[in-house]
């Protein structure tokens, strides 16, 4: 029985030694306090939740579309989620494939209508900074499309607005003036590392 | 030179056809076969389109291998009719107006590519394929219009919306897009997606058989400094020709075997 007793204390102190030394690692590693001793309780950021998005750039060997994940917040709505999406797919490119949508381009708004339908409004740098060439505007477009479709299942189609009005072409080739649909044509393999 | 040749040739051909005393008349060759075609050489004015590396304007590359068409059909007996005839901005409107008016066989919209990746290489043939399906046969009828004539009476015509009229085509001008892929490919491997089918817009107003032709890829430093050049651009347009003089928009049914 004291034998136990012992075993229990030693066992109790070496718990705490652990918790104190773990405590002061993280404190060392973080640099913020792990526990708040006095004073009004600190409020703490929930974590927050993320999905995989799939997203398009160029293939570095130019024969099209490749798909890349990223994490993207998850969002409480379809719209907020089409916009975080979006401005993965406006951002920088990963390592190894290339821009589609040229840089600038920022996105004004997105909706959903009851029927499906995603409006996408972008600022004018899509039509104003775009390299042109039929294939490159196809790119774009696809990519944007992509983008949404593949992600949000309530969305069908797609329409292009710049400034928040309708448009024919990006870039004089591609007609975006109605709702398009994903195209899965232009989308290839990525490339072997 | 030029002028005082052609000046000539018809003065040579009426002596021959009156032909000299007793020797017999002298048989010309017969005419080529007379096609109207419709070149619409892409962008121009402030719309530069894509520019390659070394400066290389799409607007400039199209207009020159139109301009190669034109003077090299006319050999061919096609008579070819330019949407722009210089550095000029016109509508896509106004392209498809002109074409739709000019009694052609077929309309082929040229442009040069550009990619995101300077590795993307070789010419590109597109044809219209609409967002939403319109059945050839029930786009006009659909649209039908009682017309009142004066006198009384009235007149049933075929009304065909503007952005629809390629849709009509579409079958016919993925055909010819085919034929013309062949040729190309004759001068050099297509590009990425080679003969396509895509919603077009210089292509969606044009109520005949139309495509859309890349010549090459401006922004592959390699094929921009090929496509500027004088015998690539020759080529381009003679297999623009002989897709075009190949082509039959209504080809007749093949005969039955016999039993």
């Amino acid at each position: 029985m004291t034998l136990w007793r012992i075993a229990a204390a030693a066992a109790g102190v070496v718990a705490l030694a652990a918790f104190g030394w773990a405590a002061l690692l993280i404190f060392q590693a973080t640099g913020a306090p792990v526990v708040t001793v006095t004073g009004e309780p600190v409020p703490v950021a929930a974590p927050t939740a993320h999905i995989n998005a799939t997203i398009f750039f160029a293939a570095s060997n130019g024969r099209g579309l490749v798909a890349t994940r990223v994490e993207v917040p998850l969002e409480a709505h379809v719209a907020a989620q089409g916009e975080a999406i979006l401005q993965a797919a406006l951002g920088d490119p990963p390592p190894g494939v290339m821009r589609v949508v040229p840089a600038g381009t920022r996105l004004r708004a997105f909706f959903v209508d009851s029927r499906g339908d995603a409006f996408l409004d972008l600022t004018s740098d899509v039509q104003s900074a775009h390299p042109g060439g039929s294939f490159g505007e196809a790119l774009t477009v696809a990519a944007l499309v992509n983008a949404v479709t593949t992600n949000l299942r309530a969305v069908r189609r797609v329409q292009l607005l710049v400034e928040g009005e309708e448009v024919e072409t990006l870039a004089g080739h591609f007609d975006v003036s109605q709702p398009l649909g994903p195209d899965p044509s232009l989308v290839v393999k990525p490339e072997p590392r | 030179m030029l002028t005082t040749m052609a000046s000539a040739v018809p003065r040579l051909i009426l002596v021959l056809a009156l032909g000299l005393p007793g020797q017999a008349p002298v048989e010309l060759p017969p005419a080529p076969p007379s096609m109207t075609v419709v070149i619409d050489p892409g962008h121009g004015g402030d719309d530069r389109g894509a520019v390659g590396p070394s400066g290389l304007e799409e607007k400039l590359i199209a207009l020159s291998v139109a301009q190669r068409v034109r003077a090299l059909a006319g050999e061919r007996g096609v008579r070819v009719v330019l949407t722009r005839e210089d550095d000029r901005q016109v509508s896509l409107m106004q392209r498809a107006a002109l074409a739709n008016g000019a009694g052609a066989a077929v309309f082929i919209t040229l442009h040069a590519n550009a990619g995101p990746s300077p590795v993307s290489a070789g010419a590109e043939v597109g044809s219209f394929a609409g967002v939403t399906a319109v059945p050839p046969s029930t786009a006009s009828e659909d649209r039908a219009l009682l017309v009142p004539l004066t006198g009384g009476g009235t007149r049933r015509i075929a009304a065909v919306p503007w952005e629809q009229a390629q849709a009509r085509h579409a079958e016919v001008a993925a055909a010819f897009a085919k034929r013309v892929g062949e040729h190309l490919q004759r001068i050099g491997p297509l590009g990425p997606r080679a003969v396509y089918r895509s919603p077009l817009r210089p292509l969606m107003a044009v109520n005949l058989p139309a495509v859309l032709v890349d010549v090459g890829y401006v922004s592959n430093p390699e094929e921009e400094k090929l496509v500027a050049g004088e015998a690539r651009q020759t080529a381009l347009a003679q297999a623009l020709i002989e897709a075009m003089l190949a082509f039959d928009p209504a080809p007749k049914p093949a005969p039955r075997a016999p039993r």
